[in-house]
C-alpha cells in the first residue's frame, strides 16, 4: 500500500516539518500523519498551502512503514529528515583543549 | 584592501534596513512565501534541504582579517560554528534562522560586507585569480578591474532581471589562468597591447559555462582598449538581455545564445550595440582608473633579500613535512623576499571548503601576524595569505601544524572541489562531500600524493555542476539510478589556459566502488606516464581512454 506524508519547510528556520493528524506541524517525520488515500492527501496538501505563515512550499512525499516506524522512501527525503550524513567540522584542537581543561 | 567609501556604506545600510522590514512582514504573515522568495533571493538567502542558506559576497575573494573575524563571529552566534567557502570565492552559512538574517546583515555591514547580488538573475560576484596583486606572471592587478565592474554592476537597473544569472571572471596573468575565465559567461584576460607592449587591454571571451550544457567560452573581441571595458560589457549584456531565452531556464544562459547565434553573429550584434555607446559616459578615464586603483591599499612591504633560494632549500630540506608543504602550498611573490601561502581547507576526512569559527579567527590572527591582515578566498575553496615574509615560512608552518591547517595538498588530487551535494542541496541527486572525504582518506600516503603531481579532482552532486566536474582533470558526477547513488567518472577536463571539457569514461560506478575507481585511474597514470614530468592531464590527452577503460572496466566482474 502506498503511503504519503505532507511536508514543508518551516518559515522561521527552514527546517523540514511534517503535517500531523491535528493539523499542526512537527519536526519529526515519525510524528507526521501517514496518508493512504490520494484524495485525502490532495485535500490536506491544499489546506497546508493555505498555512503560509508557518510553512513554505508544502508537498507530498512517499513514506514507508517498518518495525522501526515511519521513514521517507527516497534517499533525498531520508537525508532531509535526518540531517547531513557527514560529520560536521569537528571542534578544533583549541576547543578540544579548552573543553578538556574546563576553560 | 579596497577602501569602501560612504556611498558604499550607505548602499549596504539601506539594503539591510529594507530587508529587515521584508523579513518582519514575512514572519508576521503579511507577505507570502511566493512574494517573499524574490526578495530573499536578492539578498542571497536560499531555502535548502534542511534550513535557509545565506550566501555572503566576497568581492574577488579579498578579505581583511577584521572581515574574517566577523564571519567567524557570525558562524558562532547565528549558525553552527562553521562556514563554507564556495567556488565563486564567496562564503555560505548553512543554518541561519530567518529572524536572525537582518541582524547578520547588519553585522556584516559593519565591516562593509553584504549578500547583495549573490543570488538571482543578475550580475554576480566578479571573481579573479587568488594570487592577484602578488603573482609574478601577471601584467596588472586584475582586482582593479573587478572592482570597477563591481561598482558598475551593483544595482545596475538594466540588468537586475536578466534571463539568468551572470558570472564574470578576470585574470591579469596572460599565460596562467587561475580564474577559470573560459568557463564564465564573460571571461576577461588582461593582455599586452599589440601596438605598445608596455600598455595593456583585454581579450574578451563570452559564452563559457558549466551546468547541464557545458561550453568553453569563445573570443568575442581579441583586443579591447581598457577605456572601453564597461561600454563593451554593457553591449554584451544588452544583446544577452534582449535575445536570451526567458521561456526555458535551462536554455537561458548566455552560452546557449552564443551557441544558437554562432560567435560571429553574436559578435556582430555586440559590436553594433557597442558602436552606439562606446563614446558615452562609460568611457573609463585614467582618472577613474586611478581613483579605484589608489583605493586599494598597498601593503607596506619591507625591503627584503630575494628568497627563491631560501624557499627552494626549504622544499628540499630535511624537514619533510615542511618541505612538502612549501612544495605544494607556497608560491613566489612579485616582491622580493615574500611568498604567497595557501592554507588548504581540505584536511583529510573533512568537508572541502568548510572552516570553523575558531579556524577563521586563527587564520585572521595569522594574517595579522604574517601577512598585513589580508586573506584571499581561492575558487578552489582554500584560503590564501598572499604576503608572507619567506624567511618566516617555517614559523608559519609550525603554527598551522598546531592548528591542523597545514595539509600539504594544494593542487594535489585530494585538493578536491566539491559542491554541497545531497547533504545540503535541494537540487542534488547524490552526495558529494562523503565521496570527497573518502577519497581523501583512501589517498593518505603523502609521498604517493606528491608523486602524482598536480591533478584536479572536482565533484558535483547533479548536472548543475556547482562542483565544476566538467573541468576537473578527474570529474565525478553524482546521479540517481532508481533511487541509488551512482557516480560517473570523467577524464580530461581543465579550467585553465588549456581549457577542455572532460569526457565520460564509461558506465557509472555505485557509491561503494567510486573511490577505488579513482584509485585505479591514478594507478593507471602512474604506470603509464613517460616520466614524472608528464602531467596527468597530458597523459590522458596522449594515451586516450583505452588504458583507463581496460583497468577499470575490462577487469571488472560482469
Amino acid at each position: 500500500m502506498k503511503l504519503w506524508m505532507i511536508t514543508a519547510s518551516a518559515t522561521d528556520d527552514g527546517a523540514p516539518i511534517y503535517l500531523q493528524a491535528s493539523g499542526r506541524w512537527t519536526h519529526k517525520l515519525g510524528g507526521g500523519l501517514p496518508l493512504s488515500d490520494e484524495a485525502e492527501r490532495d485535500a490536506l496538501l491544499e489546506a497546508a498551502r493555505a498555512d503560509e505563515r508557518t510553512a513554505c512550499d508544502p508537498y507530498a512525499i512517499a513514506v514507508e512503514r517498518s518495525e522501526l516506524g515511519l521513514s521517507a522512501a527516497s534517499l533525498k527525503e531520508k537525508i532531509r529528515a535526518g540531517g547531513p550524513t557527514i560529520s560536521l567540522v569537528e571542534p578544533s584542537p583549541q576547543r578540544r583543549m579548552r573543553a578538556a581543561v574546563g576553560a | 584592501m579596497y577602501r569602501y567609501d560612504a556611498y558604499d556604506q550607505r548602499l549596504i545600510d539601506e539594503r539591510t534596513a529594507q530587508f529587515r522590514d521584508q523579513v518582519a512582514r514575512r514572519l508576521s504573515g503579511e507577505i507570502s512565501e511566493a512574494e517573499f522568495k524574490p526578495l530573499r533571493l536578492q539578498n542571497g538567502l536560499y531555502m535548502q534541504l534542511h534550513a535557509y542558506m545565506l550566501r555572503v559576497a566576497i568581492p574577488y575573494g579579498l578579505l581583511s582579517s577584521d572581515q574574517l573575524r566577523k564571519l567567524a563571529e557570525i558562524a558562532r552566534k547565528y549558525d553552527r560554528g562553521y562556514a563554507h567557502f564556495s567556488t565563486r570565492q564567496n562564503v555560505q552559512y548553512n543554518w541561519p534562522r530567518l529572524q536572525d538574517v537582518p541582524e547578520i546583515l547588519a553585522e556584516l555591514a559593519t565591516v562593509q560586507m553584504h549578500a547583495i547580488q549573490t543570488s538571482g538573475n543578475c550580475i554576480r560576484n566578479t571573481t579573479s585569480d587568488q594570487f592577484a596583486g602578488v603573482a609574478r606572471d601577471e601584467l596588472v592587478d586584475p582586482r582593479i578591474y573587478c572592482e570597477i565592474i563591481r561598482q558598475w554592476s551593483t544595482f545596475h537597473p538594466e540588468f537586475a532581471f536578466l534571463p539568468r544569472k551572470f558570472k564574470i571572471a578576470v585574470t591579469g596573468a596572460p599565460t596562467a589562468d587561475r580564474a577559470a575565465v573560459r568557463v564564465h559567461d564573460i571571461g576577461i584576460r588582461v593582455i599586452p597591447s599589440p601596438e605598445d607592449p608596455s600598455n595593456h587591454g583585454f581579450e574578451v571571451l563570452v559564452g563559457g559555462g558549466l551546468g547541464r550544457t557545458p561550453r568553453i567560452a569563445e573570443v568575442c573581441r581579441s583586443y579591447l582598449e581598457r577605456e572601453d571595458l564597461l561600454s563593451y560589457l554593457e553591449a554584451i549584456l544588452r544583446v544577452y538581455n534582449r535575445n536570451g531565452r526567458r521561456d526555458n531556464k535551462y536554455k537561458a544562459r548566455i552560452k546557449i545564445l552564443v551557441g544558437a547565434l554562432g560567435i560571429d553573429s553574436f559578435r556582430e550584434q555586440v559590436e553594433a550595440e557597442w558602436a552606439q555607446i562606446r563614446d558615452g559616459v562609460m568611457k573609463l578615464s585614467d582618472e577613474e582608473f586611478e581613483r579605484v586603483s589608489t583605493a586599494f591599499e598597498t601593503p607596506a612591504y619591507a625591503t627584503l633579500e630575494p628568497s627563491d633560494d631560501f624557499v627552494a632549500g626549504l622544499r628540499l630540506g630535511k624537514d619533510r613535512a615542511l618541505g612538502r608543504w612549501v612544495a605544494s602550498n607556497v608560491v613566489g611573490h612579485k616582491v622580493p623576499g615574500y611568498s604567497a601561502v595557501t592554507i588548504s581547507l581540505k584536511p583529510k576526512g573533512k568537508p572541502p571548503g568548510d572552516a570553523t569559527d575558531e579556524q577563521m579567527e586563527l587564520i585572521a590572527e595569522l594574517a595579522d601576524d604574517y601577512g598585513f591582515g589580508r586573506i584571499v578566498v581561492a575558487h578552489e575553496q582554500n584560503l590564501v595569505l598572499p604576503d608572507v615574509d619567506s624567511r618566516r615560512l617555517p614559523e608559519l608552518h609550525a603554527r598551522l601544524t598546531q592548528l591542523d591547517l597545514a595539509e600539504p595538498n594544494v593542487g594535489k588530487v585530494t585538493d578536491i572541489i566539491a559542491c554541497p551535494g545531497l547533504d545540503y542541496c535541494n537540487l542534488a541527486n547524490a552526495r558529494s562531500i562523503p565521496v570527497a572525504t573518502r577519497i581523501g582518506q583512501r589517498l593518505d600516503d603523502l609521498d604517493y600524493l606528491h608523486d602524482l603531481g598536480d591533478i584536479s579532482l572536482n565533484i558535483s552532486g547533479c548536472i548543475n555542476a556547482c562542483g565544476h566536474h566538467h573541468v576537473g582533470n578527474i570529474g565525478i558526477l553524482g546521479i540517481d539510478k532508481q533511487g541509488e547513488e551512482y557516480y560517473q567518472l570523467m577524464l580530461g577536463g581543465s579550467a585553465s589556459d588549456d581549457a577542455s571539457l572532460g569526457k565520460i569514461l564509461g558506465p557509472a560506478f555505485p557509491s561503494d566502488e567510486i573511490v577505488e575507481a579513482v584509485a585505479n585511474v591514478l594507478e593507471t597514470y602512474i604506470r603509464g606516464r613517460e616520466s614524472a614530468d608528464e602531467r596527468f592531464l597530458d597523459y590522458v590527452r596522449r594515451a586516450g581512454f583505452a588504458p583507463f577503460k581496460e583497468r577499470l572496466y575490462d577487469q571488472r566482474p560482469a
